[in-house]
């Protein structure tokens, strides 16, 4: 991309990227685009060099096909999801209206994928999520930060179950483990995002599968 | 010798479908295309037009000649949608390329030729501003109803690109649709003289059809299952998608190829979903019908 991503760093990755993805085309059509602009997105978390987490920002795309949905967010969750990932990459999107909506959400239904996205200052799980992983995402989501037994408690579920469950969610990359014992929603790591906290911490064992 | 083909005087969708059977029964050699008797024409019969000349030419080897239609009307909507200006390549026609007098038309979106990826981008950058104007205000769709409209030019164009191994174009107006509803619509009209469906997706798909493996399973596979020649897992949902927002918002899609069209139909119209045993025509011609908006069940009705 032509200007780089702003980069901060937070609590459970190493760097937050903010990145607009409409820096090099304002219409996101055709798999080339979509693929233009994967390569930026993937050069910004090589260069990170280390965990983080990308805001893909979509508040200046006018269009988005089903086209460049796959090339950019379904291939970019696939690769940065399955085990032989080549770094520890988490994204989520913002700036996402009702009409990119639509072809967003098929592309996530296709694969069985999920995306975290905030929507009108609002956190939102789109994909096919089933309705208990769903619920599990809302209350990690509505903690922020959650240590096991404290989510155990509050879902009401015993420890083993608790962790069975964050893990889950971090295996399908839409939570972070900052510790063994310690989860957290996307969304929050945005929220540490500030300056002086050091750097940020790198995942724990629990978070890379 | 020279066969004569009589365009029909409504050169429509039926109009073309018409034209081509003519064609599939001529012996391909030099061809003169009559076109002095037609009275109306759609985006899709005009791209018809464009699609047998080629189709023609590149048969026999030589541009059939075009008889330009009398009306005055009818040859002006040509000029202004630029039919010339492309036709001079493909036809020889007796009288001089007229050149429309200012670059926009009242059109939603002019002929436009499909080669790259660049003049996918090139309709979705230029059509939005009209497809606001038109599909917004004229048809009552609301804004983010304009967008998904571009998503499906994009989309039906790439189907161009990726698949058709040739040129194609495309073209977008909108009018009163008096025949079967009676009021404005939106029609989109693209076509190719390409390999069409059957033979994009024959090297990885037509084993597992066996001998089913026809025009109607090519596009059937495609249009319904998001079945694509490449293997990418995240191929073909572009067709899908179309499908289904056409299908939300109560219009028509027909995909003819080969010798085969399967449609999506609301109840307002009576085409029918699939045919197959039509005259065998090159490529792949896509026609799109969007009719005034109406919320979708559940959505709530502006007043």
């Amino acid at each position: 991309m032509t200007d780089p991503a702003k980069r901060g760093s937070a609590r459970g990755v190493d760097a937050v990227l903010h990145t607009s993805v409409a820096t090099l085309f304002s219409n996101l059509v055709t798999r080339p685009t979509g693929r233009a602009v994967r390569v930026a997105i993937e050069r910004q978390i090589r260069e990170a060099r280390g965990a983080s987490l990308s805001i893909l920002d979509f508040s200046k795309v006018g269009v988005i096909d089903y086209s460049c949905a796959d090339e950019v967010i379904a291939k970019l969750l696939l690769t940065y999801g399955s085990p032989s990932r080549p770094a520890q990459a988490y994204f989520m999107a913002k700036g996402v209206s009702e009409a990119h909506r639509g072809p967003i959400e098929a592309v996530l239904n296709h694969h069985r994928i999920l995306l975290v996205a905030l929507e009108h200052e609002r956190t939102a799980l789109w994909g096919p999520a089933p309705v208990r992983l769903r619920r599990a995402w809302d209350d990690l989501d509505r903690l922020g930060q959650a240590l096991v037994d404290e989510f155990a408690f509050n879902r009401g579920l015993q420890r083993s179950t608790a962790v069975a469950w964050l893990r889950r969610l971090v295996r399908l990359r839409v939570a972070v483990a900052d510790t063994e014992e310690r989860f957290l929603s996307l969304p929050a790591i945005l929220d540490s995002d500030l300056a002086g906290r050091g750097g940020g911490r790198s995942l724990g064992s629990a978070g890379t599968d | 010798m020279t066969e004569v083909l009589v365009v029909p005087e409504t050169l429509n969708h039926d109009g073309f479908e018409a034209l081509v059977s003519e064609w599939s029964a001529a012996q391909k050699s030099k061809l003169l295309i009559d076109a002095r008797r037609v009275g109306w024409v759609s985006p899709y019969g005009v791209l018809g037009l464009l699609a047998l000349g080629t189709a023609s030419r590149k048969l026999s080897g030589e541009r059939p000649w075009l008889e330009l239609p009398d009306s005055r009307e009818v040859a002006s909507y040509l000029t202004r949608i630029r039919f010339f200006e492309l036709a001079q390549d493909i036809y020889e026609m007796g009288a001089k390329v007229r050149k429309p007098r200012q670059r926009v038309s009242e059109a939603l979106l002019e002929i436009t030729p499909i080669r790259s990826h660049q003049d996918v981008h090139a309709v979705v950058d230029s059509v939005r501003e009209r497809a606001a104007l038109i599909l917004g205000k004229r048809l009552g769709y609301p804004p983010p109803g304009v967008l998904h409209f571009s998503v499906i030019l994009s989309e039906v164009c790439q189907n161009i690109v990726e698949h058709a191994g040739a040129e194609g174009w495309v073209a977008a107006q909108a009018y009163k649709w008096s025949p079967k509803i009676g009021r404005e619509v939106v029609v989109i009209a693209v076509m190719d003289v390409g390999m069409g469906f059957r033979g994009s997706l024959a090297r990885e798909h037509a084993q597992r059809y066996g001998d089913r493996w026809s025009d109607v399973t090519a596009l059937e596979a495609a249009f319904f299952s998001g079945v694509s020649r490449y293997r990418d897992p995240g191929r073909g949902q572009g067709l899908k998608g179309i499908r289904k927002q056409v299908t939300r918002w109560n219009g028509i899609v027909t995909i003819r190829s080969g010798t085969a069209q399967i449609a999506v139909v609301p109840d307002w119209d009576d085409t029918e979903q699939v045919i197959s045993r039509l005259p065998d025509f090159p490529g792949a011609q896509i026609q799109i019908v969007l009719p005034k908006y109406s919320p979708p069940t559940g959505e709530p009705r502006e007043r």
